[in-house]
């Protein structure tokens, strides 16, 4: 039976990581994801779990150390946000080209300078092509429950790759919310045992990791990547089809909320989504018809799905809380190219917003959806681009 | 959003503020109901004011933006009285629980409020009484079920309370900390 707990954020990644009981942890804590390396210290120090917490002097370290603790065959997790996600950027890059299913959660929030301790998604943002599954949480729940498929994904035969949960720093990290806490046994059941593969301690099948790759090798280990991550999107799938068996949450690629006959949509990612539900549900009860994409699998990203779902939309606004200097927004981006072979072809714009956690009220939705009907009668794009809720705007 | 229940903090760092708001939306969740609760999030430093919200809801709550508009307005800390975020979103309907010693019609006026209802609670002289220092919060717990029985009876808090309360807290506090709730509850007055 699940319990239902009010926790926070960072509690239920602490809690999810328990039930996933890893072989090594290596971390360097940071604000505002540190509680969840101090709650499973707790864990450790109380004997909840067999995990080697490894405490190390840097993020840089503490990737490294989940690097060489999953090509050893262990089964690893860490956590971290930010600046130290930057720091760590060199040895992301190694644990997805190495094919580490290192397990991660990044609690999003801004980089410096100036100095801000704040949501914001330019940390996460900024490492999506370094080769890791990124799944994006709205609440408590959905990032629990995307820790809790990120093995059974991550290390599924087809992928080996590692993988990270984002969720919002402090909106999501530090608010206690109502949850539901599954079983610890149903869990374990679900997740499964880890197999490493051709791991360092094999002594019998002695093997070679990190070699050289020049211009005769390299790209073909790129590509094979490249491979292994498109191969993600279907088991995402069937991880998240099989959660929603077992536990009764349905989960997809992203989500769909009120798109049926939807002629505006905004498209978004993490915590904003529910202040952006409660404003469809207010304009759907005045008539308008609006809707919500909600991105949770931003790599591999879902081209043909997406465009799938926003093929009968009108205008579509695309909501980014990170920035590209000289630039569109990465969400924008994205979802541009989906449409681009979409006929007719929506209007797309793009409106960066909440960077540093400068909020986003539901009175400032309305603002952008009132703008989208304009934009939807006169059937063109005034400003393509633009800041939301900024001086000097 | 009105279809939450919408409680807005006021305190100081150091005062448990942010631990109150979070101790009660566990309570409330004990009884059933969808909680949220989160502090105005920054740099901690004692003495400066902070805030924290709690939501509550027969239904899961999706907003996360800080209170605006709340239904009850908690002050941990008298010494803001004076300053405009307290009032800030104030309607007919706000409901203020307030922790000082002073009289409840003198505490409304320094608000500078008229048809508002106004609970007091001398939640600092409890907590002196029975922690032999300053930590208001289960105090004005007790007095937040004085104020909105809709919301959580005594009895229920008292019960959650012993509940989250066992996990952190020595026996010998716990018990300090439920009466603390009760003297809260047992000792408002309202104007």
């Amino acid at each position: 039976m699940p319990t239902t707990k009010a926790i926070t954020g960072n509690g239920a990644m602490a809690q999810a990581m328990r039930q996933i009981n890893p072989d090594v942890v290596a971390a360097f804590p940071i604000t505002p994801s540190t509680q969840i390396i101090e709650d499973f210290a707790e864990f450790v120090a109380d004997g909840e779990v067999n995990t080697e917490l490894i405490t190390v002097e840097s993020e840089h370290s503490a990737m490294s150390a989940c690097i060489g603790a999953s090509a050893a065959g262990g089964r690893v997790m860490t956590a971290t946000s930010a600046n130290g996600l930057a720091l760590m950027w060199e040895m992301l890059y190694i644990a997805a080209s190495m094919r580490q299913p290192v397990l991660m959660s990044v609690v999003n929030r801004a980089l410096s300078a100036p100095i801000n301790i704040h949501c914001d998604h330019n940390d996460s943002m900024g490492a999506r092509d370094a080769g890791w599954i990124q799944i994006y949480a709205e609440n408590n729940q959905e990032a629990y429950d995307n820790m809790i498929m990120a093995p059974a994904i991550a290390e599924h035969m087809d992928v080996r790759l590692p993988l990270m949960v984002c969720l919002d720093g402090f909106i999501i990290s530090h608010s206690i919310e109502t949850m539901e806490l599954e079983d610890d046994q149903k869990v374990r059941d679900f997740i499964g045992q880890y197999q490493g593969q051709n791991t360092l301690l094999d002594n019998e099948h002695p093997v070679t990791w990190g070699a050289l790759g020049l211009h005769d090798y390299y790209i073909e280990f790129k590509r094979g990547q490249q491979m292994a991550i498109q191969n993600a999107k279907a088991v995402i799938q069937d991880v998240s089809e099989r959660f929603g068996q077992q536990f009764g949450r349905k989960y997809d690629l992203f989500e769909s909320y009120r798109l049926d006959d939807a002629e505006r949509v905004i498209v978004a990612i993490n915590s904003v989504a529910g202040e952006i539900k409660e404003v469809v549900d207010a304009l759907r009860d005045e008539g308008e018809k609006v809707g919500l994409l909600k991105i949770r699998v931003f790599r591999p990203f879902p081209y043909a799905e997406i465009a799938e779902a926003l093929k009968d939309v009108k205008v579509i606004t695309v909501l980014d809380r990170s920035t590209s200097m000289g630039a569109y927004g990465p969400l924008f981006g994205e979802i541009r190219t989906a449409l681009y072979d979409a006929n007719p072809r929506p209007l797309i714009y793009n409106r960066t917003f909440g960077l540093g956690g400068r909020e986003l009220f539901p009175d400032d939705i309305r603002e952008v959806f009132a703008e989208s009907k304009r934009y939807l009668e006169s059937g063109k794009i005034e400003k393509l681009f633009d800041f939301l809720n900024v001086r000097g705007g | 959003m009105s279809e939450y229940f919408e409680v807005r903090w006021h305190g100081r760092g150091g005062q448990g503020t942010v631990t109150g708001a979070k101790s009660l939306a566990e309570a409330v969740q004990g009884t059933g109901k969808f909680v949220s609760a989160f502090p105005d999030y920054g740099p901690e430093r004692r003495g400066a004011p902070v805030r924290a919200f709690d939501r509550f809801a027969d239904k899961r709550i999706r907003v996360h933006i800080p209170v605006r508009e709340p239904n009850v307005i908690m002050i941990v800390d008298p010494t803001l009285i004076g300053t405009k975020a307290l009032v800030e979103g104030v309607s007919d309907e706000t409901v203020f629980v307030v922790n000082t010693e002073k009289d409840a019609g003198e505490t409304k006026q320094a608000l500078g409020l008229t048809g508002q209802t106004l609970y007091t609670v001398p939640a600092n002289s409890i907590s002196y009484r029975l922690f032999k220092r300053e930590i208001p919060n289960s105090a004005m717990m007790g007095a937040f079920a004085r104020a909105c029985p809709q919301i959580i009876s005594l009895e229920a808090l008292v019960r959650e309370s012993e509940r989250a309360f066992a996990h952190l807290l020595a026996k010998d506090l716990v018990a300090k900390n439920l009466d603390a709730i009760r003297c809260g509850y047992e000792e408002v007055k309202s104007a």
